[in-house]
């Protein structure tokens, strides 16, 4: 079984995402000992490259008719690779980037796909995907009939993998750029500069609510712990409506919807529009001083006291691991 | 002097010639009048047809009371309104005694009667025709005026054109010549009695003692008399081209149709969509005729920009802006590429930026509806996929899981643990269903009030039950996002439960519930006498039912929800349920049908905005302003709106609790304690 990972990347290094997608990768090509491919296109990528490289082998196609993930560009060269190397199965990690382009690229090669896949199994010779339906009410297990399989893989369903002691080796892809569609055009990109990720990629999240008093607070101590694990911050709606926190901070209904493997919600009541939104985490951890907050009825570990005394002893503990 | 005597000549003063040129005027002045008047009322043509017409009847009676009597006018601006009365009914009593002196001018020639003797335009008739005229005149002059030192400061809601100067101008000069006319023709004609046309006679008195004499009153008054005429038949020609047209389009809206209850909207069903073709407002041709006529009504007076909580938010809404562009496209409705409604001539975020509270078309005089419009340009949205972010996915979990967070429908009676809470399997011969609603169901917060509202229902020994994991969302905000065929299907799996267990009495805490339950849901079949828990709880403690034996003597604000107090009327019951649990009320500068918009409704509740934008924060400024400690509640939405919305305050001083009327009356109970 061949297996195809498309990356996502940064320009410089793979997102978190699509490590884990290869952890994945790695693991359905265990038992029947199948190769794993990850795919890096853009332009001036050799960095993304190399890093994709420390996991495994790599097919790189860099043009500058690729300079920017457009689905309808992005998902032809794609599924030209997926033809060409003959893959079985097209892997990408679970995320906005890969709605956009694998779902194009799956239309393309006629193919049948799974979102949102959380984990796998073997049934017999056929392969059982699982995927949260209903907001994660039911976990469905779904077969997938026709060939190739289109695959996204939830950030949570898998492990980076171990870097290999020796890089994998490096395979250019031709492009042939006229081919190459061009309805669509780059606009711009509009993001705000941060050391921290994106609250919608981060493995760890740490959210800040009402019991937070300043914004200095909110820094030092929910960025504090974020910062411990590389996690990225999250905001309640009234910490954004008391103007501590910046709109785009918001988890919640009408905010981001996140699923990190661990959400620390730091004096965050538990009203329902922001439990909409972070339900879904795979461990949910609460502190607040009312041990009455509902959040605690989502929560798997909850501190009930004041954050201003855990918090900075959380990190510091941490810190000294 | 006898009273028998009164009369006066009709065209005197005027000789053959200038009277056949009169008549040609005149005839020209309608033809143009007319002609331009068809233009526009064929372009009404191309909506389609209403589905309820007023009955000969009710057109009299709404040009009685509504047009006439002006009654849909004055909820907002009293000085403009009088002023509006003034010059409308005025002008009214005018041009109808305009009409009469015509029919008696016609029926003196078929009669073949002199022109010093009126068929019927002498005697009592006269005596009492003439002052009322003058009284008419009097008021033009007055609304005229007001109006005209209004326009000279720019009041922006109020909108300028050049013609309004034209049309003021025309109006003031019309009453101010006629009265000059009057008098010229009573020292001309020398008429008896002439203090009959008291304010001609004034006129005359002052001529005269200027040293106008007789002769040189007869030939100012034929050039008086040709201005007065030649204006007014050019206004006559203009009114179509004018802002006066909004009396002719006005008078067929508010008589023609029958005036529409706030709350409801115009259903559509996917067998007329597929019919159609059309699902929304892409194109004016996809309005109701009622629709098409109604943009030509907008006077662009600005009563509903002044109340629109959007607007006041600093969104790009306003509602008389929607109705004005709107209107501005009809020179285009019979072109084939006139340019899409929804997103390109009202953009998109001026159609995100409604939450129907409603206000627009309750205080517009002329029953425009500028909410009906906005929800089916949202359903061209909807149609055409045009909406995405935490709109689209909000209605991907309605539609998915039967609730706005997309929660389990097995987790929706979690809020009652600890409770005994019936569900109509368990206690079917129940009296009155209770409706609990998703967001008691879910958010912790509004929990408390089903929980207080379930311990009121047993001390009162009240036999009820509820749908439990059955019930679903009404599908209110769906239906107010556009989204009919989500409401449709929620609606439908309601309506199936609730007859399936013959419920016919509901009560619920959620105003956007009870709307939906009472004005939705007969267009889906479902008729049921629904209330609002303060109507509920008030009866039970009329009835003694309910006692409070505890009175907490708090002083509280209360706040009216839109859909409560303004759309449905109720505002006495939560008050009576608050002053029952001892409580007194401080009111807030706006409250009853006149209440503030928290911004949760029509959907808002489930879009992202930066706070600053946020509609609804003047009433979070007015709550706080009043410094109230306790804001009293009766929605779901306004309860996380103004909770949220009060975060800053609290985060820097004393925190205002918000709680339901629900747990302020079981407070008072004595079991409570």
């Amino acid at each position: 079984m061949h297996v195809l990972v498309l990356a996502e990347h940064d320009g410089t290094r793979l997102r978190a995402g699509t490590a884990a997608a290869l952890g994945f990768a790695r693991d359905l090509v265990e038992d029947d000992g199948g190769t794993v491919t990850c795919l890096v296109l853009g332009e001036h990528v050799d960095d993304v490259a190399n890093d994709a490289a420390s996991y495994g082998e790599v097919l790189l196609g860099a043009h500058a008719a690729l300079a920017e993930p457009l689905a309808e560009r992005w998902a032809k060269v794609t599924a030209g690779v997926v033809r060409s190397t003959s893959a079985d199965i097209l892997l990408g990690a679970s995320s906005t980037f890969s709605r956009d382009i694998l779902g194009r690229a799956g239309g393309l090669l006629g193919g049948a796909m799974a979102s949102d896949v959380t984990g796998f199994r073997r049934d017999g010779g056929r392969l059982v995907w699982q995927r949260p339906m209903y907001a994660g009410a039911v976990n469905a297990s779904v077969v997938l009939c026709g060939s190739p399989l289109v695959v996204t893989v939830r950030p949570t369903a898998a492990e980076a993998p171990p870097p290999r002691p020796q890089p994998g080796s490096i395979t250019p892809v031709e492009i042939d750029a006229e081919s190459l569609p061009d309805s669509t055009g780059y606009q711009g990109l509009d993001s705000r500069p941060s050391h921290r990720p994106d609250v919608t990629e981060a493995r760890v999240v740490v959210s800040g609510g009402r019991g937070l008093k300043t914004t200095d607070d909110f820094e030092r101590l929910v960025g504090g712990l974020a910062d411990v694990f590389e996690g990225a911050t999250g905001s309640s709606r009234a910490l954004v409506d008391a103007g501590l926190t910046p709109n785009d901070l918001q988890v919640g209904q009408t905010g981001k919807v996140v699923a990190p493997e661990l959400y620390i919600a730091v004096g965050i009541s538990g009203a329902v529009q922001h439990l909409a939104g972070m339900k879904n985490s795979r461990t949910i951890v609460a502190i607040n001083s009312d041990p009455h907050a509902p959040i605690f009825e989502v929560a798997d570990y909850g501190i009930v006291g004041d954050l201003y005394d855990i918090v900075p002893e959380m990190i510091e503990q941490l810190d000294a691991d | 002097m006898p009273i028998e005597t009164l009369t006066r000549e009709i065209f005197g003063n005027i000789g053959p010639v200038p009277k056949a040129l009169f008549y040609a005027t005149a005839t020209v002045a309608g033809l143009i009048g007319v002609a331009t008047a068809w233009k526009r009322i064929r372009r009404w043509r191309l909506g389609h047809p209403d589905d309820s017409r007023n009955s000969l009847g009710q057109v009299l009676r709404a040009v009685a009371v509504g047009v006439l009597g002006q009654s849909t006018l004055g909820k907002t601006r009293p000085a403009a309104s009088a002023a509006h009365r003034c010059l409308f009914v005025g002008f009214a009593v005018l041009t109808l005694g305009t009409i009469l002196i015509a029919v008696e001018h016609v029926a003196a020639l078929v009669a073949g009667k002199a022109a010093d003797d009126p068929v019927f335009h002498k005697g009592l008739y006269y005596a009492i025709y003439e002052p009322v005229m003058e009284l008419a005149g009097l008021a033009v002059l007055l609304g005229t005026g007001w109006f005209l030192l209004r326009r000279r400061r720019a009041d922006s809601s109020i909108e300028h054109r050049t013609s309004d100067w034209f049309v003021l101008c025309a109006l003031l000069f019309l009453a101010a010549s006629g009265f000059l006319v009057e008098g010229l023709r009573i020292i001309e004609a020398d008429s008896p009695g002439r203090w009959v046309s008291f304010v001609g006679a004034t006129v005359a008195g002052l001529l005269e003692a200027v040293g106008v004499t007789r002769t040189w009153a007869v030939l100012l008054h034929q050039v008086n008399w040709w201005l007065h005429a030649v204006v007014a038949l050019g206004l006559l020609a203009a009114v179509p081209s004018t802002r006066l047209w909004h009396a002719v389009a006005g008078g067929v809206l508010l008589s023609s149709y029958p005036q529409r209850t706030l709350g409801t909207l115009s259903s559509v069903t996917i067998e007329e969509v597929e019919a159609r073709g059309v699902y929304g407002t892409g194109q004016l041709t996809h309005l109701a005729i009622r629709q098409l006529v109604s943009l030509e009504a907008c006077v662009s007076c600005g009563r509903c920009e002044d109340e629109c909580p959007a607007h006041a938010a600093g969104k790009p809404l306003s509602p008389r802006n929607v109705v004005q562009d709107l209107a501005a496209q009809l020179p285009e409705i019979f072109s084939d590429n006139a340019p899409v409604l929804a997103g390109e001539v009202i953009s998109e975020e001026t159609l995100w930026s409604c939450t129907a509270c409603s206000t627009c078309v309750e205080v517009c005089p002329l029953g425009v509806d500028p909410l009906e419009l906005i929800v089916g340009m949202r359903r061209h949205l909807v149609g055409t996929a045009a909406v995405r972010g935490s709109a689209a996915s909000t209605l991907g979990k309605l539609g998915r899981s039967g609730n706005p967070w997309g929660l389990p429908a097995d987790q929706r009676m979690d809020w009652a643990v600890g409770l005994e809470v019936p569900t109509v399997d368990e206690q079917p011969d129940f009296d009155v269903l209770y409706w609990v609603g998703c967001a008691a169901a879910y958010d912790p917060n509004s929990r408390r009030t089903a929980r207080a509202m379930v311990r009121l229902l047993h001390a009162a020994n009240v036999r009820f039950a509820v749908l439990g994991e059955r019930e679903r969302c009404t599908g209110e905000s769906a239906r107010r996002m556009g989204e009919e065929f989500v409401f449709a299907e929620l609606a439908a799996a309601n309506v199936a439960e609730l007859s399936r267990h013959q419920v016919t009495r509901i009560v619920t805490h959620c105003p956007h519930c009870l709307n939906s339950l009472r004005h939705d849901y007969p267009d889906v079949g479902g008729h049921y006498e629904v209330v609002h828990h303060s109507e509920f709880l008030a009866e039970l403690v009329d009835q003694g039912r309910l006692v409070v034996d505890q009175p907490n003597d708090q002083a509280v604000t209360f706040h009216d929800p839109c859909y409560l107090a303004r759309v449905n009327g109720i505002v006495d019951a939560p008050r009576e349920v608050l002053r029952a649990s001892g409580a007194t009320i401080d009111e807030l500068p706006r409250n009853g049908c006149r209440t503030a918009c928290c911004g949760g409704g029509g959907g808002r509740m489930w879009l992202d905005d930066g706070p600053d934008q946020r509609v609804g924060r003047d009433r979070i400024d007015e709550i706080t302003e009043a410094g109230a400690e306790t804001v009293v509640v009766s929605c779901p939405f306004c309860r996380t709106m103004i909770g949220d919305g009060l975060a800053e305050q609290a985060a820097q001083a004393a925190s205002v609790k918000v709680v339901d009327l629900a747990e302020v009356l079981v407070e008072s109970l004595e079991e409570s304690g």
